[in-house]
């Protein structure tokens, strides 16, 4: 579409306004007094120095007259003689004040639009048009411009809403996350009721639609930024499977509408797990053998996991990671049994007391997630080569406490990143996996976990391996999914006093990308979450927030500038969002669409 | 002059000044008999929030810039006239519509040179170009050269009344062109609303005849053209004077304030010369009433000040006559209109026409600028076509 199509196919229609005033701080557009509101979108083709077609967000409008600068004294007026009354001759001086800012513009570089920052301006008196004016014609030809000057910043991957133009979602323009910044740190911000669930839903639905559309494609014919994205989604009301009471199912009914096959190389060995017996959970027709119960070894479990999840002091963590370092993957064992001997210097009487109690939710079977067995029996190796293979995998929390979800988490987290690590490093594959002579790089990345490494050596040889090329060859980490992990309730694990003395997620954040693993932050707050995590954030959902602090946070850490939002951060509706990243030249309000 | 004029002599001068300003206006202070006789026929109308039958009203308004550009004897005018349209809705919420299609707005220039042919054949285009009327058929239409004689000393034919034998002064009288332009435009606008057949016409100026019978006047033909054919469909010429220039008018006021308990809403019907009336030594030589006319001294709401109207003779004959109902419904519906928001106390078209025609000093210069930048075209961007000559001497000094 060139800039003569988009102006033709503009001005078949009426144009909105007239661009009044024009600076590098505020636009202000008189235009006819039509409905609109906050957040809608106009075009303002002009060609003044290149053919440019300039994209303008109202955030402020108000009423106006043609020729009586003060509405006032007319309404005080009506109130002061109760005969007085308005001619019929006011419609066509009824006119709407709109300002805002420009997003940016948009200009043909090499056949292609290229939207930039708002680095100009468009000429005096250029015509606008709204986005969402006039017809059904005439709105399917203004959708078409917009998509066509926003084409590279919709992006391609995976859907998440459409382009929302104040209180309508144009459907036809549809905004996606390319499926390789799922390997970098999304933030969602949202208050209790904005529909972050339905959010996460749409997600998922999007990220089955990506691999699916990616399993089928051949790998030269994917967009530039396409990759497989694997989803560790913590489930807290155990809903992502089946969706809400009434409807016809979540991830059961995506899979239900897919071919067996495809199915399959999405959902196959599981993609539900849940610390409900597995008995119950098979005995679900819609989850069957898909769903596992979860469950955990103590021998899964570091000291760096726990004290990224609960207070430690200084000497505690001390004391723990030598405990760790002297009784391997037995430590815990060791500690709540009573056989680590105290020491004068480091494994003091109270820091060894200090880290008893707080290992107290795993002693006996109090723990459903971490139960007590003498035999290592674990989920952890399999959700790993799950994960790896592009698999999503619904985590059903409801049963588990917070420590216990926040556990889960973090041993995933750190589990696969271990493993991300050890296979950037090695060259080969025994450099790698390590030969019964040389220990490989997953043995100096994993030291101690013996009984995990046996786990995933068993299934990383196997013929579905997924870091093994067809020949044996070491898979590079980019044909990798992206692995990205939800952390739901994220101040209660990211916040600065838990990660004062190091944490898994601090790592992940800081060098994640590299290794294609992901965060998303899910949280009712900005403000409670560590800087440090929130600077590594690059893709930003932000909804509606409950005051203005949470407010003020969201515009400081977003990727993109969304100053001019701010004030619509307080109003927006359920499922309305904006997306910000620093791969997007512009933020871009969404509408997610309800999950059906 | 670096306020050196402030001395004593200056003192003396203001209180003498003001002294004389005094005695002049007591000088034009009806007496008391002719008071007595003014008050008494005083009479209120009621305050207007319904009205028996919705009717349709019009109002005109001009404006312009005079002269928009100057060369020497040379001056081009620019006369702007607007016009509007409204019908009463008595029953619904908005009481006063504009009819669609009802707003035309003349636009002009007007050369004018103080050579005379020239200058005469500037009005003859304005006149037929402009306003779309010929002289011909204004005095043909009219009864301007039986009112012309009737008025005055000698007989005027139709014959008479050529654009040569009018009289205009050179045009380098700017104040007088423009009113001249001005009241043609305005009152060329006015005839043209004929047409949607308003039940009144309402005109923002007196309907005076300062000339007729002395000498030939444009804006006089015009206004026995336009009040002859308004009266022949029925329509009121209504001219609005916000200045009455009735001395001691506002001792009218106080009469029928503190003697009839009015504060509003009332009206004075002025004794008329055209009615055979004898004129009240206080109004003597003023033209009010004017010639062929009857005048109402007036007021609509406590927040105005007394206006005049000023009504064509043969249409109060017909219409009015002295019938105090027929009279409370006239201002009844005048006052009807007052009431919009935005002009409450005063006739929303004319306010409304006033609006549409009055330039903006951007609307001003942007008219100046077109000239200037087709000046500059044709090679005339010089001298005082570019800048006021007053403004470039003055500059120099």
């Amino acid at each position: 579409m060139t800039y003569n199509d988009i102006v033709q196919n503009l001005e078949k229609d009426e144009f909105f306004g007239v661009l009044a005033h024009a600076s590098t701080t505020e636009i202000v557009i008189y235009a006819k007094n039509q409905d609109t509101s906050i957040g809608d979108l106009y075009l303002i083709p002009s060609d003044r120095g290149g053919e440019r077609v300039y994209l303008f967000r109202m955030s402020v409008y108000a009423n106006a007259l043609r020729r009586e600068e003060d509405m006032e004294f007319m309404a005080k007026n009506e109130l002061a003689w109760v005969d007085a009354y308005y001619a019929e001759d006011l419609d066509k001086d009824k006119l709407l004040k709109l300002s805002g800012v420009l997003l940016g513009y948009a200009e043909l570089e090499d056949d292609k639009w290229k939207f930039r920052t708002p680095r100009k301006l468009p000429a005096h008196l250029s015509k606008v048009y709204k986005v969402g004016f006039g017809g059904d014609q005439a709105i399917l030809r203004q959708q078409k411009c917009l998509a066509a000057i926003l084409e590279e910043q919709l992006g391609e991957g995976v859907y998440v809403g459409d382009l929302l133009a104040g209180e309508r979602a144009l459907t036809g323009v549809r905004v996606n996350i390319p499926g390789e910044y799922f390997a970098h740190h999304l933030g969602v911000f949202g208050r209790t009721g904005t529909g972050k669930s339905n959010n996460l839903m749409v997600l998922i639905d999007s990220i089955y639609a990506n691999n699916l559309r990616l399993i089928n494609t051949p790998r030269t014919d994917w967009f530039p930024k396409d990759r497989m994205v694997s989803l560790f989604a913590v489930d807290p009301h155990d809903e992502f499977a089946k969706w809400k009471p009434g409807t016809s199912g979540g991830i059961t009914k995506i899979l239900k509408r897919m071919n067996p096959r495809d199915a399959g190389l999405l959902a196959d060995p599981f993609f539900y797990i849940s610390c409900r017996e597995e008995g119950t959970i098979q005995a679900d027709p819609e989850i069957g053998t898909r769903g596992r119960k979860i469950i955990l070894h103590r021998k899964d479990l570091t000291p760096d996991d726990i004290i990224s999840i609960m207070e430690f002091t200084d000497l505690m963590s001390a004391a723990a990671e030598l405990i760790g370092e002297m009784h391997g993957e037995e430590w815990i064992s060791a500690v709540l049994n009573g056989d680590v001997e105290q020491d004068e210097n480091v494994i003091s009487k109270m820091s060894l007391a200090g880290i008893n109690r707080r290992l107290g939710f795993l002693a006996g079977n109090r723990s459903a997630l971490v139960p007590n067995s003498s035999t290592y029996n674990s989920l952890l190796a399999d959700i790993v080569i799950a994960l790896e293979s592009g698999r999503l995998i619904d985590v059903d929390t409801s049963l588990m406490t917070e420590v216990e979800q926040f556990l889960l988490t973090t041993v995933v987290a750190r589990t696969i990143f271990a493993l991300r690590k050890a296979l950037k490093s090695a060259c080969n594959w025994d450099g790698f996996i390590g030969t019964a002579k040389q220990p490989g790089e997953m043995d100096r990345h994993i030291p101690f976990q013996i009984s995990l490494k046996a786990a995933l050596r068993e299934r990383l040889t196997a013929e579905n391996s997924p870091y093994r090329e067809a020949g044996g060859t070491l898979r590079n980490i980019n044909q990798l999914p992206a692995i990205n992990i939800i952390i739901e309730e994220a101040p209660s694990i990211l916040n600065p006093a838990r990660l004062k003395f190091g944490s898994v997620f601090r790592d992940i954040s800081r060098q994640g990308r590299k290794f294609g693993i992901g965060l998303t932050v899910v949280s009712q707050q900005v403000t409670e979450i560590d800087t440090g995590i929130l600077s590594q954030v690059n893709t930003e959902i932000t909804m509606a927030l409950g005051n203005d602090e949470e407010r003020q946070a969201a515009v400081h850490t977003a990727s993109a500038d969304i100053f001019s939002f701010k004030r619509e951060l307080q109003v927006m509706g359920t499922g309305q969002a904006i997306l910000s990243a620093s791969y997007k030249n512009v933020p871009l309000p969404v509408q997610v669409p309800e999950f059906k | 002059m670096d306020f050196d004029f402030l001395d004593q002599t200056l003192l003396n001068a203001s209180k003498e000044a003001i002294q004389r300003f005094k005695d002049a206006i007591e000088g034009s202070k009806p007496s008391d008999k002719e008071l007595e006789a003014l008050g008494a026929k005083i009479r209120p109308y009621d305050h207007a929030r319904t009205l028996p039958a919705d009717f349709r009203i019009s109002a005109v308004d001009g404006s312009g810039e005079y002269p928009v550009l100057q060369q020497d004897d040379i001056f081009v005018h620019f006369a702007t006239a607007a016009g509007v349209t409204y019908e009463t809705h008595t029953n619904r919420q908005s009481k006063i519509a504009a009819i669609d299609g009802s707003s035309p707005l003349l636009k002009q220039f007007i050369l004018l040179r103080d050579e005379k042919k020239t200058l005469s054949e500037g009005y003859r285009e304005f006149v037929e170009h402009g306003i779309g009327l010929k002289l011909k058929d204004l005095v043909d239409g009219s009864d301007y050269c039986q009112a012309y004689s009737s008025q005055g000393k000698k007989t005027l034919s139709p014959s008479q009344v050529t654009w040569s034998g009018m009289g205009f002064s050179q045009a380098s009288q700017i104040a007088s062109h423009a009113y001249l332009l001005r009241s043609t435009a305005e009152l060329g606008m006015a005839i043209r609303l004929l047409e949607k057949q308003p039940r009144y016409l309402l005109l923002d100026t007196s309907l005076v005849y300062f000339l007729l019978g002395d000498s030939i006047f444009l804006p006089e033909i015009f206004k026995r053209y336009l009040v002859n054919q308004a009266t022949a469909q029925g329509t009121a010429v209504v001219a609005l004077c916000k200045s009455h220039n009735i001395p001691n008018g506002d001792l009218i006021g106080r009469i029928a304030k503190e003697e009839h308990g009015f504060k509003d809403h009332w009206y004075l019907r002025l004794p008329s010369s055209a009615l055979g009336e004898p004129t009240p030594n206080f109004l003597k030589d003023k033209e009010i009433p004017p010639k062929l006319c009857v005048s109402y001294l007036f007021k609509f709401e406590a927040t105005s000040f007394p206006m005049r109207i000023d009504l064509d003779v043969v249409w109060w004959s017909q219409n009015l006559a002295d019938d105090p109902i027929k009279e409370a419904r006239f201002f009844g519906d005048l006052d009807f209109t007052c009431h919009e928001v935005r002009s409450y106390g005063y006739p929303y078209p004319m306010h409304a026409a006033h609006r549409r025609a009055s330039l903006t000093s951007q609307e001003r210069k942007a008219v100046k600028d077109i000239l200037l930048k087709q000046a500059q075209h044709e090679g005339l961007a010089r001298g005082s076509v570019v800048q006021d000559p007053e403004a470039v001497h003055m500059g120099g000094i």
